[in-house]
């Protein structure tokens, strides 16, 4: 399933590849500083197993030895096209997520909570597929248990398309499509937080694949008129009566254009051109009669104006191109860019008219993205040091143990759980001694899954945790004595876990299968083959010398005897401290 | 090339050191094992009763924009009951504080601080042109610079002028995520939400040689030096935060975890193992009511000033009571006018309190008015945030240079004797 990316046949002309490119090590890593802000491509000659190693990093997810020398061995303008362009490469071998089905047909979403569900039982005398009692007390427990299981259910299934999703990271032979599907998330920003109904994130979370590396005019209409965004900003409840501002505020100050930009009046007048988008059942609907046919005044300009009409308007101030290229530079290269490299790269996706595709091209092909203020100076997100932590081990998944969701919540990025509209903050703002810890901790579990204790008792509900308490959701009905609050949950959640089943399957590694094919003998070879093919920069002379020492000390200064009982755990351990180090946070 | 900033397994200054060893204190019992190990522990203690260098600010962010209206109820004043059909605070119900003003029923915490005195209100805190989104407020509040684009936040400053040469664990930010309010350019905050996963899982081989990896040297790749500097200043935190919040026994009820009360708990287990740290911050969301927002604020002020008045208690009642003060803030107040789903929208102005038993208690600055209102129908702050900022900067820690910090003239309350 791996094997495929590369293929994509792009066939261009230019000098031999150096030969030496092909073998892993450090050598001709970041380039010389006069690369800094020369978005000229970078020659053939220049072309290094160190730089295919950060061109994947980077626009992918890293990978292993085989992956980036076959990066190497080819120009920059091939490696480059091949991730770019990445149509060709088949991805059908990718399993799509495998639903528990917790939703049976004809639920209405906007029915699942106890607020809107217990009325309607009280009204008709059922809910959610459940009748309320004929008589005694409690008659509305089943509904009200019903609403938790969903709740919950809810919640587990969101976390298994997460895992979902990050596996198919791991075992994608497009790197690119999956890194910008994560690009996308994080600048369009949903949480299932409040939607609590994972079918629209998974819906959203398949636009943004499909549509990632297209154009980008395209892909924010698409995102204006998705389902999980209507209800993330409130545009169902945008109508012409009542306008709401949420969808067009964040439009303007975070998916296109950033504040300063635009005025609280182009907001109030976009805002009621975006009337009546709203959605049903997964689809998109424009709701003609909600929708104000009056005259806005944005951007100085007046008219009838619908939703495409303000997405061109936005797109048609100087700030869009600028706003969106530094986001993508920032995300893709570094967080500092200087006011002329900022105006050309604006000018690159003016150019090709909001196309992407070219915009990337040339960022990953620019001796700038090679430089050394862009060579291994981003930190990974947690997801991505995950992520990569698997590629790297040659897994084709994200282990199940130890727990993917813990671990991304404790380091502050669940999937389809963004903190709010804006992202996350990323770069240095991951990185604390709480999270660092974390970080160390995680690679070492998944070296060693025995050692993770199993999961609570409550069927692995780990780490889950709701904002409001549901006695305070339903005091109303509550008091009535028609059902009870916290047993519903309690009962609502067991059921939840009992269907909603957890892949807990945890990482088969043969490491010293994998160091003895690569020819490694001693403990130094071990040492430094590790470090090359899971860090971008070489470890410090004192980290190097702490772990030779300790598998020195280890193989009491013997060679590596494949065949003795115990190798596989010591060149894990070894491993762990090289991934321990702070250089394995740097991309 | 490389050169070494600081030793990494020496987290206290020179000058701790020395004081702690030239006094020949002995080590109390009281302390647990790394603790009594850890020099600044020493220090500490021999620092105890020199009020200026042991006194404490500790931060609450009410995360999400809290209904200050809701909070400090305008009892006697006729246009906040007209905006407020259904979500005002009946006059009855209210906790009366005075002719003006009274508190929302659920805060019996707040309303014992304030009769004690050791509470001071002040009212209509903001800044002009005040930004109606979380984000873009919320970072105005941490740098202390509204429209601007300062890296550091407001206290991170602070720290780099007041204690340059202060030993690692300065600033503890208790949360999941370090907040822009402590970013410093001289500090590592530590930052943390559960002591028992702040550890690393190695075996003892592992150990020694993680011991040896342990090395804070600034390098040409400043984002490796970053690291390099969080990574020794785990090492050096990590077990110590671990034993102090494990060792910690009180009588005073907390709450439970993921809770303020838990963090405020934290807190008090680190002020108690003599933690050379002067800055702590905290916070807890859960505000942004556009909608139920009576039942929401019924349990969330209840929690959260339960637990601020149980902090001050405990620190009574370890000795530490006249070393500490709160600051509690929000990133905005809510809309006058009550919407249409039972809630309020963002809005500007609200409340800031002081809080502990050095605060002169009472009143400080204005209501504004509920009928001259903004464009988009919100308060128009009558006091800058940024005073009660130079407050706790001048008066409470005692450093006067508020002024450079915040970049511009906020003069201090009046509000610490």
């Amino acid at each position: 399933m791996r094997s495929a990316f590369g293929v994509a046949l792009v066939l261009l002309g230019g000098a031999a590849v150096p030969s030496s490119a092909a073998s892993p090590s450090f050598e001709r890593g970041a380039g010389p500083a006069e690369w800094i802000g020369d978005l000229s491509p970078i020659p053939v000659s220049e072309w290094s197993y160190a730089r295919a190693g950060h061109l994947l990093e980077r626009a992918g997810f890293g990978g292993t030895p085989a992956e980036i020398g076959r990066l190497a061995a080819m120009a920059p303008a091939e490696a480059v096209a091949a991730l770019v362009h990445y149509e060709t490469v088949d991805a059908r071998g990718l399993p799509p997520f495998d639903e528990t089905g917790i939703y049976p047909e004809g639920i209405e979403p906007y029915m699942l909570g106890v607020r809107e569900a217990l009325p309607a039982a009280i009204r008709t005398g059922e809910a959610l597929g459940v009748k309320v009692k004929e008589s005694g007390r409690m008659r509305l427990q089943p509904v009200a248990e019903r609403s938790y299981f969903f709740l919950w259910a809810d919640r587990l299934e969101a976390g298994r398309f997460g895992h979902w999703w990050a596996s198919r990271m791991v075992a994608t032979p497009r790197p690119l499509e999956e890194r910008m599907t994560l690009f996308w998330h994080d600048h369009f920003a949903t949480s299932n937080q409040k939607l609590r109904y994972y079918k629209r994130m998974a819906r959203q979370n398949e636009t943004m694949r499909r549509y990632g590396t297209a154009n980008f005019r395209d892909l924010l209409v698409l995102m204006s008129q998705d389902p999980a965004m209507i209800w993330w900003l409130d545009n169902r409840l945008n109508v012409k009566e009542n306008p709401n501002e949420n969808f067009a505020r964040e439009i303007m100050e975070l998916f296109a254009l950033g504040v300063g930009n635009y005025t609280e009046e182009d907001i109030r007048e976009a805002a009621r051109a975006f009337t009546g988008w709203t959605s049903e059942h997964l689809e998109f609907i424009d709701r003609k009669e909600n929708h104000d046919e009056g005259e806005k005044t944005v951007f100085g300009r007046t008219g009838n104006f619908d939703g495409y009409q303000i997405i061109d308007l936005i797109l048609e101030q100087e700030a869009a191109p600028r706003f969106i290229a530094g986001k993508l530079y920032r995300y893709f290269s570094r967080e500092e860019l200087s006011e002329e490299l900022h105006a050309e790269l604006a000018q690159v996706l003016r150019d090709h008219d909001w196309e992407l595709k070219p915009f990337l091209t040339t960022l990953f092909l620019s001796r700038d993205f090679y430089s050394p203020a862009s060579y291994a100076t981003q930190i990974k997100s947690p997801v991505v040091m995950a992520v990569s932590t698997a590629r790297k081990l040659g897994l084709d998944a994200v282990p199940g143990t130890p727990d993917f969701r813990s671990f991304c919540q404790l380091q502050g990025q669940e999937l389809l759980y963004p903190p709010n509209v804006a992202g996350w903050p990323g770069g240095r703002t991951w990185i604390n001694p709480a999270t660092l810890i974390a970080r160390a901790n995680y690679v070492g579990e998944v070296l060693f899954p025995e050692r993770v204790p199993p999961p609570r008792r409550r069927g692995g509900m780990t780490g889950m945790s709701m904002t409001r308490s549901p006695s305070a959701l339903s005091t109303r009905f509550n008091q009535s004595q028609e059902y009870d609050s916290p047993t519903a949950s309690r009962a609502g959640r067991r059921r939840a876990a009992q269907t909603v089943k957890i892949d807990r399957r945890p990482a088969v590694v043969d490491l010293a299968g994998q160091l003895r094919e690569a020819g490694v003998g001693s403990g130094e070879d071990a040492v430094d083959y590790l470090a090359v093919r899971f860090l971008r920069v070489p470890l410090s002379e004192q980290r190097r010398a702490a772990v030779l020492d300790f598998i020195e000390g280890e193989l009491d200064g013997n060679p590596i005897d494949y065949e003795a009982p115990g190798t596989e755990e010591v060149l894990r351990s070894l491993l762990h401290l090289i991934l321990s180090a702070p250089e394995y946070q740097l991309s | 090339m490389a050169n070494v900033i600081k030793a990494h397994n020496c987290s206290c200054t020179r000058r701790d050191l020395l004081r702690g060893g030239l006094m020949g204190l002995g080590v109390s019992t009281a302390l647990p094992g790394l603790l009594q190990q850890a020099s600044w522990a020493l220090a500490a203690q021999a620092e105890a009763g020199k009020q200026q260098n042991d006194r404490v600010l500790v931060v609450v962010e009410l995360t999400g924009g809290v209904d200050g209206l809701s909070v400090v109820v305008p009892v006697e004043n006729d246009h906040y009951y007209r905006a407020r059909p259904t979500q005002a605070i009946p006059k009855s119900e209210a906790r009366r504080l005075s002719d003006e003003f009274g508190l929302h029923p659920r805060t019996p915490g707040f309303e014992r601080m304030f009769k004690d005195g050791k509470m001071a209100i002040v009212n209509g805190c903001g800044y002009e042109n005040s930004s109606l989104s979380h984000f873009s407020s919320m970072a105005y509040w941490h740098t202390g610079v509204p429209f601007g684009a300062e890296p550091r936040g407001w206290l991170g400053r602070f720290a780099d002028d007041f204690r340059p040469e202060a030993p690692e664990q300065y600033i503890v930010n208790v949360g999941t995520k370090e907040t822009m309010a402590v970013r410093s350019s001289l500090h590592a905050p530590i930052t943390f939400s559960d002591p028992e996963k702040f550890q690393r899982e190695a075996s003892a081989t592992q150990r020694t040689a993680l011991e040896r990896m342990t090395e804070n040297v600034a390098v040409e790749n400043p984002s490796l030096s970053f690291l390099n500097r969080i990574d020794a200043t785990a090492a050096d935190s990590s077990s110590l935060v671990k034993e102090a919040c494990a060792e910690y026994r009180t009588v005073v009820e907390y709450g439970s975890a993921g809770t303020l009360g838990n963090d405020l708990r934290y807190v008090a287990s680190l002020v108690d193992a003599g933690f050379p740290t002067r800055i702590y911050y905290t916070s807890v969301g859960g505000w942004d009511t556009h909608g139920n927002q009576a039942l929401t604020l019924q349990s969330f002020l209840l929690y959260a000033t339960d637990a601020i008045a149980a902090f001050l208690d405990d620190m009574e009642r370890i000795g530490r009571g006249d070393d500490v003060a709160i600051m509690v803030f929000s990133e905005f107040g809510r809309r006058v006018h009550e919407n249409a789903s039972g809630g309020t929208d963002h809005g500007t102005a609200g409340p800031m309190y002081m809080i502990g038993n050095h605060v002169n208690g009472g009143w400080y600055g204005s209501l504004p008015s509920l009928e001259d209102l903004d464009g988009n129908g919100n308060m128009k702050p009558t006091m800058d945030f940024r005073r009660v900022y130079a407050t706790m900067i001048e008066e409470w820690m005692g450093f006067d240079g508020a002024g450079e910090i915040l970049q511009g003239d906020f003069p201090p309350l009046g509000v610490f004797v």
